[in-house]
């Protein structure tokens, strides 16, 4: 075996030796042979002759050796690619379509894959990246602290093990105040993760003051400040020195979201009373953290798992209180693509119908491509006649054929990679320039890798597979004799073409139909009614802590501020909240009960007595919050419509008491009811909500809200002045239009939409380019006939009416297809609506017409030709 | 000249490890080998020669490399490997089995009837 494949890679990469090397031997032999017949008396050139004769044919010969060596089919194929070449180069406006066609296809997979990759395979940036392992829990990735220590300590199977707290935390640097993501992680995460610094050191112990900045936060925050190391950051309530900043590519281990700073855990809990009190508080821990583990080499996942799980044990046993019920067990699983198990679940839905919208796009083009090449097929019967006729095998025929697809999508591959790389670079660009909350950064590394290109070339071989197969059977079975003597060709069956072509339509449809909703959810959220005041406004964000201020001190700053706001020229009102609805990261909620009725926790917004009126909700029963709801006196609540009907459906609301809080429940009276809003997002149907008073739920954290009388943003600099004024403590994450937050708001389903809508319109296109080239083909070959019809006296109408109806008759019945595949994928589409309903009629009323506009379009162009045949000209045609 | 035998289809590559696995030597000398050990009753067509040196070559039975030859010519020497020894041995087992069963077969006297 060995040597047969030495001496056919021998013949392949020395070809030219071993042909030098064949003819010199064979030369040998006939001049050894012709010395040979001239000692016995021949003349030299009657030897020479002899010599050859007795020989034979030296080509046949020659050839013979080299199939001998296993070099005919290599040579066959050379010679297939150069035809293929060649006849490609002959029709160029085919080849460009076709090429086209496939870099479309492939392009849109291949970026689509790259995403898949980011979330699900690709390995962290950090050597020895195959051992990472995370613990969840049901996919829960978050744990108690004590637990932590207890796996960490016992386990005999994680070289380290390390915890790490996401959290949102304000990074303060020259004065400005931003808000990024945190990770308070323990002293040995980075050696669990093997992650080094750019510039400076990690830190080793979880009880100093210090931290380690991402290397983006570097550039963004601190313009590549090359003395960074030893500054200091403040974030939340403490200063840091900076030691360090971390490597590029490294985000932590909460992608989508890239970490910008990483602090000791020790450091970040010693901030809150709350969580230095619960730490080790087994009943009600918190804070919860990520638990990354490093294996140890060569051993196995599932064998960690049973040893966290027998400490898990040990653990429930030891503090048998801590728990109510069996736990589920705990997963260990190594770390492809983003380490959080959430993040890679809530992307599962959204990927899968990028999946299938993708996958119906590459199907079009290769159908497309399919059809185009049965077209071509049927147009060089002659030559494949001829070649069949001159010895070709059908099995030679049918790898040319393949050569040439081959060809075909080789080129489309790569196309489809520079497609790719384009719409990957575009995408980054649009995600970076989104901001996603506040200013909170989005990491997706949409780069190529070599998993991408395996998934390229694999669906490239698809793709040839696909288009190549069914024209190359069909064209490659060939009757010799009718076209070589000159007979018209056997008409053509176009069953096959027309099942392709309804199967395109359908396909396009369905991805129409899916962009068309989409598209329609957002009009539908653009022009919702959030149920309070947008226009001309504009929210402040600002935080303020310890050491500066105390809850009093603070409560009594945010009153001088809004006071101060209110007197600013131009502004008409100006209130505080803590959190503005409609945020992407989620709202603030609590536990709700009554005597008789409890629920999950409800949406919860903590407002000052100015809120309703500058947001213009109405108030609908009793009163408002007032300055004399305050810290120390009874707490109070007001209720929205939604939730006064749940719990009061009969009875008066004003009066009646509610618990609020889930574990330390406290007593509120409501004292009104207001209008529903529109909270965690506009296509919401209305939620129960509450309000609580300012004063009497107050952090450090509040949303300023300022009504101007004309335009807000000629107001910002002397608002921004205002807060500032109050106290040079104060930290400002945000001003700008209220309108932008709301736009914000729902910018994730924009994004998706508008991708959508993208594919949905390139389906359309290629299922039209398709739809055209066939009816013109099929004109085309019917032309004979067409002359006929009209010699025996058809108007040139009926002819176009003919060809027309044909090309909608096709066209309706890829229609109902694609309703009737539409409304089976309607449970997955409804994830992403917002409330439309899958099956909204407008929708697919508009997007069937939409087709059906665009089938006479494309069957216009073929009819008119065919109401154009000279009946003359096309029966001499043959 | 005597009566030549045409050659059985399959015996070429026999022949030809035979006439190797005496001495290294060029495709010529093989055809000449043949015709001397079997005084000119085997004949070979000359060009076929060639395929199959290529082909053995190919299974690994023969090697062959460059030389000069007996009138100061480069030529192609060829010679058997380990396993064309080999494949000689089992082939010349095997033909001769054949050879003698036919041998018994066609010496059978008919039975008297």
């Amino acid at each position: 075996m060995f040597s047969r494949l030495r001496s056919l890679w021998q013949g392949l990469w020395r070809r030219s030796e071993f042909e030098q090397g064949m003819d010199e031997e064979l030369n040998f032999h006939l001049e050894a042979r012709t010395d040979d017949l001239m000692r016995s008396g021949l003349s030299r050139d009657e030897a020479a002759r002899r010599a050859r004769v007795e020989f034979g044919g030296v080509e046949a010969y020659q050839d013979r050796c080299r199939e001998a060596r296993g070099l005919h089919l290599f040579d066959d194929i050379l010679n297939d690619l150069r035809y293929g070449l060649r006849m490609l180069r002959k029709s160029p406006g085919f080849t460009f379509l076709a090429v086209m066609c496939l870099a479309l296809g492939i392009g849109v997979n291949t970026s689509v894959f790259t995403l898949l990759d980011f979330v699900y395979l690709r390995p962290l940036p950090v050597p020895g990246a195959q051992r990472l392992t995370i613990l969840s829990r049901q996919g829960n990735p978050l744990f108690p602290i004590p637990d932590y220590l207890d796996y960490r300590d016992r386990n005999q199977v994680f070289t380290t093990l390390a915890a790490s707290f996401p959290t949102e935390s304000s990074l303060d640097s020259n004065g400005e105040g931003h808000i990024t993501s945190a990770e308070a992680v323990s002293a040995n995460y980075a050696a669990a993760m093997g992650v080094s610094c750019s510039l400076g050191r990690w830190f080793t112990d979880e009880g100093e003051p210090v931290a380690v900045i991402s290397y983006n936060a570097w550039q963004r925050l601190f313009n590549s400040d090359p003395n960074i190391l030893g500054k200091l950051v403040r974030s939340e309530t403490q200063w840091y020195t900076v030691i360090g900043v971390a490597p590029p590519e490294f985000s932590g281990i909460y992608a989508p979201i890239s970490t910008e700073i990483w602090i000791p855990l020790q450091m970040w809990t010693r901030q809150y009373p709350e969580a230095v009190k619960r730490m080790s508080d087994r009943a009600h821990p918190w804070p919860l953290v990520m638990i990354v583990g490093r294996l140890k080499p060569s051993l196995p996942v599932s064998q960690a798992a049973a040893i966290v799980n027998a400490i898990d044990g040990q653990i429930r046993h030891e503090h048998p209180t801590t728990t109510t019920g069996a736990l589920a067990p705990v997963t260990v699983e190594p770390i492809h693509g983003a380490p959080n198990p959430n993040s890679r679940r809530e992307a599962v839905p959204f990927i899968t119908l990028l999946f299938l919208v993708v996958g119906a796009v590459l199907l079009i083009a290769c159908v497309n491509v399919s059809n185009l090449l049965l077209a071509r097929g049927a147009v060089r019967q002659r030559e494949f006649s001829l070649r069949a006729a001159l010895g070709a095998s059908r099995s030679r025929l049918l790898r040319q054929l393949l050569t040439e697809t081959l060809l075909l999508t080789l080129l489309g591959m790569l196309g489809g990679i520079f497609l790719g790389h384009m719409t990957n670079r575009l995408l980054n660009g649009l995600l970076q320039s989104l901001p996603f909350e506040a200013q909170m950064v989005l990491h997706l590394d949409l780069s190529l890798g070599s998993r991408v290109f395996a998934f390229t070339l694999g669906t490239s071989a698809l793709c040839t597979l696909l288009c190549g197969l069914i024209p190359a059977w069909r064209s490659s079975r060939v009757d010799v004799f009718p076209v070589l003597k000159g007979e018209s060709l056997p008409k053509e069956r176009f069953r096959l073409r027309h099942v392709s072509l309804v199967a395109q339509v359908a396909l396009s449809l369905v991805l129409l139909l899916c962009a068309g909703l989409f598209l329609r959810s957002i009009q539908r959220i653009q022009t919702a009614d959030p149920g309070f005041a947008i226009k001309n406004r504009l929210y402040v964000m600002t935080y303020i802590s310890a050491p500066e201020f105390t809850p009093v001190t603070g409560l009594q700053f945010y009153d001088h501020v809004v006071e101060r706001l209110r007197n600013l020229p131009g502004v008409h009102s100006a209130s505080l909240t803590r959190f503005l609805p409609l945020m992407a990261i989620g709202q603030e909620t609590d536990c709700v009960s009554t005597a008789g009725f409890s629920s999950s926790p409800f949406t919860l917004g903590v407002i000052d007595p100015n809120f309703l009126g500058t947001m213009q909700i109405p108030l609908i029963e009793g009163r408002n919050f007032s300055p004399a709801d305050s810290s120390s006196s009874p707490p109070v609540v007001l209720v929205n419509q939604t939730l006064a009907r749940r719990f009061w459906p009969n009875t008066g609301v004003v009066g009646q008491h509610l618990q609020l809080g889930c574990n330390n429940p406290i007593v509120a009276e409501v004292v009104g009811v207001v209008r529903d809003t529109k909270v965690r997002s506009l296509g919401e149907i209305p939620q129960p909500h509450f309000y609580r008073p300012f004063a009497q739920r107050y952090t450090g954290l509040a949303t300023l809200i300022v009504e101007a009388t004309s335009d807000p943003a000629a107001l910002a600099p002397n608002v921004r002045s205002a807060v500032q004024a109050e106290s040079d403590g104060v930290r400002i994450y945000a001003l700008e239009a209220l309108v932008a937050h709301i736009e914000r708001s729902y910018w994730m389903v924009r994004a998706e939409s508008s991708m959508l809508f993208l594919f949905g319109i390139l389906a359309l296109l290629l299922a039209a380019v398709g739809l055209y080239g066939i009816m013109a083909f099929h004109v085309a070959q019917r032309t004979h006939e067409i002359g006929v019809r009209l010699a025996l006296g058809a108007q040139s109408r009926d002819v176009y009416r003919l060809f027309l109806l044909e090309g909608l008759k096709t066209t309706l019945l890829g229609i109902l297809l694609g309703v009737a595949i539409s409304a089976g994928f309607s449970r997955l589409l409804a994830r992403f609506l917002s409330g439309l309903s899958p099956t909204d009629p407008f929708t697919y009323v508009s997007t069937a017409l939409l087709w059906v506009g665009v089938a006479l379009l494309a069957c216009y162009g073929p009819a008119r030709r065919a109401m154009r045949v000279d009946p003359m000209v096309a029966l001499r045609h043959e | 000249m005597t009566e030549s035998a045409n050659l059985l289809p399959g015996t070429l590559d026999l022949l030809i490890l035979k006439a190797v696995s005496l001495e290294p030597m060029h495709g010529y000398g093989v055809l000449l080998r043949i015709g001397q050990i079997s005084q000119g009753a085997l004949t070979i067509e000359q060009g076929a020669l060639y395929p199959a040196l290529y082909r053995l070559e190919h299974q690994g039975l023969l090697k062959s490399e460059w030389g000069t030859s007996e009138n100061n010519r480069r030529a192609k020497y060829y010679r058997l490997t380990p396993s064309g020894r080999r494949r000689l041995r089992e082939e010349t087992e095997s033909w001769n089995r054949l050879v003698s069963a036919m041998g018994s077969v066609l010496k059978a006297i008919p039975e008297e009837s």
